[in-house]
């Protein structure tokens, strides 16, 4: 049996484990652009892939995915959208699009042409952009653009706009501060891209959506669950390892934890996109393993309310996992990663986004993760609703599949609850579960 | 009487679709908890999964009975035992019960007779030994002298005096599955159709249970209290002296009791129940559990519950580790007469009776009773008074008949949150805050302070302790302050002492006299004799932060930190945390109680931890490659001494052993060996004796292994031309050995002249295989990196790799056999089309020209034309990305033409340092190609000796679709096997030239391939078919002349290096 994870490369179809529920919120939320933030090898462009393949034969959206990697200006973001276009030309022609229409129109005018021309046809593009920090570069070269990117992305009607990015895009903001609107991803809704789900994490250990599952037992699972908190690169990297021909998995060795060369670089890079605040939090927890909230309002002189805020966009970030009533780092790798450079950490660079905007920004991402989670509780209710409905209608022969539908409901309620309940106690406010209780 | 029928199937049916439906409420779900639980499967050593039944012998061993693969015996070593391997001594390899008799010895019912184990040696009943039914489904010892044996046509009694049986006429025809012999002499036998009761002399009178008529009786047991329990397939039954009476439990098969008088069910398909006599809990897969059809349970000596399945064994210990209490833990006390007392962060004290921890005072009670606060945060308990501390109301004591409370502002009392409390042996009471430190001699209270008093620290007082001189040792925020009873000495920092760090949360003296400072932040210092000595997590702590130290017992030393609890016995050191069964990791109290257990006070509770007292055990099993067998082991000197060792314990997972060595006679302590295996280069001739010891999680140390090494001096004698090494007290042998030599050499006369033909043919033409300065192309001439190979054609499929690894380390060489490989893969799903690119020297303008060049030529062959391409078109300097994906994609068509397979073109780009060199946009535009839409049909390895990570642009850095692999320097093995495996047949070597080769060549293929063709050169200008020594010394002075000085093996800068690469 070939070894059948898949590190570093996208994934999409059969090889895309769990995000059911984000999938599901991106296509029909009522919210039409939306700023996916995850960190690197967390699976962003896999997500905007699986939203392609999953809508190639959606009769609404028209998706195109658009890697806006090498860019550096509006003219080449410009040009990239056309070839992008160019690439799955036959998906346009329903909507009556002719590709020598785009040329020698800008970003926003070649935007506002695919909106008009799916509206006109009853559809919707689905615009997938990916590795979005380009974006910082043409803002910086062209301000003007940007304001109207912001406009057009708005707009709604005829198209949808799923862009994806690590943090670092949040510095669009400061670049248009002085603008008489709101900064440019005011308006954005934020939906960040953390774990996969329990369920979704053992799938992929286990490889349950490929022709030949792999043989893991219950208390491996569990493990690499545990050092990998279910990181979906993470997962992959380390059953890769364990893998062997026979097509199960050996037990992990110390030595399969210590993260590679590569490993290493991308936790720097991610380090290093951290603002001084949330750097200093990161060395309390380097240098002590688990550090409560006390320990680290006095270690880094932070105050509580912001410091709720900082944990908050670290832990949904990957950065930081709860552990033993205080905060530890995320994943055994990313832990080593940091002790082992705990006297590096204090030399390295961060981020230059402003603590002004990162701030912001964890407000406003911890009032739409709120909304988020309230809006799926609401929907997984109404599901079980249904569901019991069907069962009571089933009477004593209930199908098999039907309990299992009934139990993943309950399941995915009882996770949103516990989910409220945290938020609630970041943002230290009763508010969310009581209006959860009301829900 | 039911008998299997519709009727019957009917009611299984409706049972269990009733039971089904109360399944959810009914019984209460065991709390699922990973570390109690330890499975063994065939992976581990068991000879089958499906496992009918296990047992415990005397010294500890466990036995499992296997559905068709015989006995396994697991003492920390698997052993298995088959008819085939015992010489029939096993009846059969399908083994349904085993009997511990009262003499020691086994007895296995199997399912063509019976066997009897003595330790020693198997015997066998079969039909041809007098057995009447060969298969035995259960046995009993009914007495030393006679056993019981229940098959499918009957019991029969053998009498072991006479080796002789004799039917029981009451149950001649009868499937007997169970027998059990009540405390009141009579028996029961649970059968295929129901329960029989046997009474009087030799049980001739049986009668059946009516209430169980018809029911297929699986398992008999009876309890403590005398109650009788069947197993069955319609559930459990039992008679409470009146009725019979069930457990809503479905299809039972095994039954056993533990030693707390739980009863505990295995049944087929719905995993094992507790009973607790109230209330029913289940445990499954999800659990933990092996398979939830259980067949037998066993508990073992340790206490651990034994699960046997038809998916494995698994071993619950649910003892190990306990959280009796889940509050925050602040303080835990000792009192006189060694009774136990806690203090939670929110809920009051709780007192241990020895089973439960009572909360003498829970919330509310505070204020009823006298304590000012149900927040404790300190205790001490000394002299018959209880002195409690809490978190800002102050401090309470308590005489045994009432409370009285003492704070700030009415008693002069520091501050009211207290950090610590200690009583000294004359009596004076001493509080620690962080406002500075209270002294009280029972009257009157007085506060120190950094300004009232210099020999103080800090303000903030942690924690205390008096040592044997009668020394108070006051742990603070910024030092150690020490009060010798008159005056106060110097306090102790980092800056004056070996002290870690300056905040000091803990202190001890352990019973040797040395004094222990846990340190926030700076680990654990160790102070004896005027000698510091610290530890930190670099040499096993849980973390640098030390809040809680103790001693146990037993001699270890036990630190409490944020990470868990770390126990260090002088010789070794484990941490325990959350995942081993802690309560939490942050540990803030340790203590060991009357019985050894030692409590744990976390913040997410308290624990309980009791060791385990099973010794695991350690064995050698090679010695120098050769299977050890228990003897001593003689080698030459100048010999490799490699010794694999392993271990084993029925608690403890092999990867969690810790194993010790050393070689006496040339190590002076015991040291960590790890792997498995431990070598030795160069003994000198003389006697040595090698000890291995292994240890468990819970500190137990196996009998030490011995193993007695004789090292002989070798004597060189000339041999054919050849030099001979022989041990000199064998010389005297020598004549007789070169008669067998000579009786051996007549014997294989054939075989040796075809190999002197070979060698002189070989002689001839200057037969030289070595390849020096080129990368190996043939795949006969590669040798050494079998398995990194096997491993990237197994992920190919899916990834993209980045090797990496020194110059000249086989990287090419790597890439050229990929090729060979993916070239000659006849996978069904898949056709690999490897295209081999040298980017050394590609300018960044025409790297998109040059890969697709390279893939226009390895695809030009498989298709009949090549589709219009702009590649064809366009300069090499115009070519961009965007043009590569436009031609990659027309030519992925025109190769979809040509097989159903999924096309992967695999590009094997060697000298990919020079990607370094280019701008940042092209590497990104690299990366794009391998993001397309294509990107399951391309793939890549790219090679190169340290390809930068540098990354300053916003998306993502360019490398991060590969996998990173590293090409490490060869083995001592992949050396010897490049080294011989070229030549063998024809020439041979010297051990000493090939050891020779091996040091001088530094695991660097490209080296030891120089001094294999030079020494080989060298052999053949002197006309011989062995290399030596001398040959392998002339090449070394030949290249070392060459190369004026030998480069290092590592980091060897290019220009100095021959022209040609690799």
């Amino acid at each position: 049996m070939r070894n059948p994870y898949i590190v570093g490369g996208w994934v999409r179809g059969p090889h895309h484990y769990g995000r059911e529920t984000l999938i599901d919120h991106l296509l029909h939320s009522p919210v039409d652009a939306v700023w996916v933030i995850g960190n690197r090898r967390m699976g962003k462009t896999s997500l905007l892939r699986q939203l392609e393949y999953l809508t190639l034969a959606d009769e609404m959206y028209v998706p195109l995915y658009q890697d806006m990697e090498g860019c550096s200006t509006f003219a080449e973001l410009s040009q990239r959208l056309m070839y992008a276009v160019e690439d799955v030309l036959e998906r346009f022609r329903p909507v009556g699009l002719d590709l020598k229409e785009l040329e020698g129109r800008d970003l926003p005018g070649q935007l506002r042409l695919l909106r008009q021309r799916a509206r006109r046809a009853g559809r919707k593009v689905l615009l997938l952009w990916d590795e979005a920090e380009v974006l910082i570069l043409a803002g910086q070269e062209n301000p003007r653009l940007l304001a109207s990117l912001r406009a057009e992305l708005q707009q709604g009607e005829g198209l949808r706009v799923i862009m994806a990015s690590t943090r670092a895009l949040s510095r669009l903001n400061d670049l248009c501060r002085d603008w008489e609107t709101s900064p440019f991803l005011f308006g954005f809704g934020l939906r960040n891209l953390f774990g996969l789900s329990p369920a979704a994490a053992e799938a992929l250990i286990r490889q349950t959506q490929g022709p030949q599952p792999v043989e893991v037992p219950p208390p491996l699972v569990q493990e690499i669950r545990r050092h990998t908190n279910d990181h979906p690169y993470l997962i992959q990297y380390l059953c890769q390892r364990l893998f062997e021909a026979e097509g199960r998995l050996r037990p992990i060795t110390p030595s399969d934890l210590e993260p590679t060369d590569m490993l290493a670089h991308f936790f720097e890079i991610d380090y290093r996109h951290l603002t001084a605040f949330e750097q200093a939090i990161l060395r309390q927890v380097a240098a002590y393993g688990t550090v409560d909230e006390v320990a680290l309002q006095r270690a880094t002189g932070i105050g509580s309310s912001p410091l709720r805020a900082f944990l908050f966009g670290l832990t949904k970030l990957g950065y930081l996992q709860e552990r033993d009533g205080g905060w530890a780092a995320h994943n055994t790798f990313f832990e080593r990663w940091l002790q082992a450079h705990m006297e590096q950490l204090p030399t390295m660079e961060y981020s230059r986004v402003s603590e002004r905007t990162t701030q912001e920004m964890l407000i406003q991402g911890q009032k739409q993760e709120a909304e988020y989670l309230q809006q799926q509780l609401q929907v997984q209710k109404r599901n079980l609703h249904e569901l019991e409905l069907q069962r009571a209608r089933q009477g004593i022969n209930v199908p098999l599949p039907l309990i299992h539908e009934i139990e993943h409901a309950q399941a995915e309620i009882e996770r949103i609850t516990q989910e409220l309940d945290k938020l609630a106690a970041f943002t230290g406010s009763t508010n969310l579960s009581t209006s959860r209780r009301l829900v | 009487m039911w008998k299997r029928g519709p009727f019957r199937l009917t009611f299984l049916f409706l049972a269990c679709i009733t039971l089904s439906m109360f399944a959810v409420p009914w019984p209460v779900e065991a709390q699922r908890s990973a570390p109690e639980w330890r499975l063994l499967t065939t992976e581990h050593g068991l000879a089958a999964n499906e496992v009918w039944t296990l047992i415990q012998d005397q010294q500890g061993a466990l036995w499992f009975g296997t559905d068709g693969s015989g006995v396994s015996r697991f003492d920390g070593r698997w052993m298995t035992f088959t008819e085939e391997n015992t010489a029939g001594g096993l009846a059969g390899n399908l083994v349904r019960t085993i009997l511990l008799a009262s003499d020691g010895t086994l007895w296995f019912g199997t399912s063509k007779g019976l066997s009897h184990y003595d330790g020693q040696g198997w015997i066998a009943w079969r039909r041809e030994q007098g057995l009447p039914d060969g298969n035995v489904r259960s046995l009993l010892e009914v007495d030393e002298r006679r056993l019981l044996l229940g098959t499918a046509s009957g019991a029969f009694v053998l009498d072991r005096q006479k080796m002789s049986f004799a039917i029981l006429d009451a149950l001649s025809n009868d499937n007997i599955s169970s027998l059990l012999l009540d405390s009141q002499g009579a028996l029961w036998v649970g059968t295929d159709e129901g329960l029989k009761h046997c009474q009087g002399p030799e049980w001739r009178a049986c009668q059946d249970v009516q209430a169980l008529t018809g029911v297929q009786v699986n398992r008999l047991l009876e309890s403590r209290d005398g109650r009788l329990w069947v197993a069955t397939l319609d559930g459990v039954r039992y008679f409470d002296g009146r009725d019979w009476l069930s457990l809503p439990v479905p299809e039972v098969w095994s039954l056993a009791q533990d030693d707390r008088g739980f009863l505990w069910l295995g049944t087929n398909g719905y995993g094992v129940y507790r009973y607790d006599g109230g209330q029913l809990a289940r445990l499954t897969t999800a659990d933990g559990l092996a398979a939830n059809n259980v067949t037998s349970i066993l508990q073992d000596a340790d206490g651990a519950l034994w699960f046997a399945t038809v998916g494995g064994v698994s071993r619950y210990d649910a003892r190990t580790w306990q959280t009796p209490v889940r509050e925050t833990i602040r303080a835990l006390a000792r009192g006189p007469d060694g009774e136990l007392l806690l203090g939670s962060a929110e809920g009051g004290l709780r007192r241990f009776d020895g089973h439960v921890w009572h909360p003498i005072l829970s919330p509310g009670d505070s204020d009823r009773v006298g304590l000012p606060s149900d927040r404790i945060s300190a205790l001490c308990w000394a002299e018959g008074t209880l002195w409690v501390g809490t978190d800002g109301w102050g401090l309470a004591r308590f005489d045994g008949q009432e409370w009285e409370v003492f704070s700030s502002a009415g008693h002069g009392l520091a501050a009211d949150a207290i950090f610590a409390i200690e009583q000294t042996r004359d009596g004076t009471l001493w509080v620690g805050t962080h406002q500075g430190l209270s002294r009280y001699d029972g009257r009157r209270w007085e506060t120190l302070t950094t300004a009232n008093t210099p020999g103080l620290a800090s303000d903030w007082v942690l924690t205390f302790l008096e040592d044997e001189q009668g020394i108070l040792w006051i742990g603070t925020r910024e030092g150690v302050s020490r009060y010798d009873g008159q005056q106060w000495l110097e306090p102790l920092t980092r800056a004056n002492s070996g002290l870690a760090a300056n905040e000091v949360r803990a202190i001890l003296q352990s019973d040797d006299g040395a004094l222990w400072f846990g340190t926030w932040a700076g680990g654990v210092s160790r102070y004896q004799g005027g000698e510091w000595t610290t530890y930190t997590v670099a040499d096993g702590l849980a973390a640098n932060g030390v809040v809680a130290i103790a001693e146990d017992s037993r001699g270890g030393l036990w630190f409490g930190t944020p990470s868990g609890a770390t126990r260090y016995d002088g010789r070794t050191w484990r941490s325990y945390t959350a995942s081993d069964g802690l309560a939490n990791n942050l540990v803030r109290h340790i203590l060991e109680d009357d019985q050894g257990a030692v409590w744990l006070g976390t913040e997410g509770g308290l624990s309980r931890y009791e060791p385990d007292a099973g010794l695991p055990k350690g064995y050698i099993s090679a010695v120098s490659g050769q299977k050890y067998e228990g003897q001593e082991v003689a080698m030459l000197s100048g010999e490799a001494l490699t010794i694999s060792f392993g271990g084993g314990d029925l608690r403890t997972p092999p990867e969690r052993l810790v194993s010790l060595c050393y070689l006496e006679g040339v190590e002076e302590n015991w040291r960590l060996c790890r792997e498995g295996l431990v070598s030795y280069n160069r003994l000198a001739p003389g006697d040595y004796t090698f000890h291995l010891q292994i240890r468990d999680e819970d500190f137990n140390y196996s009998q030490p292994v011995i193993l007695p090494i004789r090292v002989s001096a070798a004597v060189i004698l000339p041999w054919f031309g050849q030099p001979l090494a022989l041990p000199v007290p064998a010389f005297g042998a020598i004549v007789t050995i070169m008669l067998t030599a000579v009786g051996a050499l007549l014997l294989f006369t054939v075989s040796r002249r075809q190999t002197q033909r070979k060698a002189r043919e070989a002689l001839k033409r200057k037969f030289n295989p070595y390849i020096s300065g080129e990368p190996i192309r043939r795949e006969d001439m590669f040798f050494g990196r079998a398995d990194l190979l096997r491993r990237i054609l197994h992920i190919l499929h899916n990834n993209s790799i980045m090797v990496y690894g020194e110059r000249r380390i086989g990287k090419t060489t790597l890439l050229y056999q990929l090729a060979n490989r993916l070239r000659e893969d006849s996978d069904p799903e898949y056709r690999f089309i490897p295209v081999l690119i040298d980017l050394e020297g590609t300018p960044e303008a025409a790297l998109f020209h040059t890969l697709m060049e390279g893939i226009v030529q390895s695809v030009g062959a498989l298709l009949p034309e090549l589709p219009p391409l702009l590649f064809r078109a366009e300069s090499s300097q115009e070519y961009g990305d965007r043009d590569f994906s436009r031609d990659f994609s027309q030519l992925l068509a025109a190769l979809r033409e040509t097989t159903s397979k999924e096309i992967r073109i695999i590009l094997l780009m060697d000298e990919m340092d020079v990607i370094d060199t280019y701008e940042r946009i092209v590497q990104v535009q690299l990366r794009r190609i391998f993001m397309q839409d294509f990107a399951q049909n391309l793939g890549a390895v790219v090679a190169g000796v340290h390809i930068s990570k540098e990354w300053d642009r916003p998306e993502s850095p360019w490398y991060n679709l590969f996998n990173e692999v590293e090409l490490p320097p060869f083995s001592e093995e992949e050396a010897r096997e490049l080294i011989t495996e070229p030549v063998k047949g024809i020439y041979r070597y010297d051990d000493q030239a090939v050891e020779q080769i091996i040091t001088y060549g530094e695991g660097r293929p490209h080296r030891i391939q120089q001094y294999c063709l030079e020494a080989v050169n060298r052999m053949l200008a002197a006309g011989r078919t062995r290399v030596t020594l001398a040959d392998v010394e002339a090449a070394h002075e030949a290249i070392t002349q060459a190369w004026g000085e030998l480069p290092p093996a590592t980091g060897a800068p290019e220009e100095v290096l021959p022209a040609g690469k690799e």
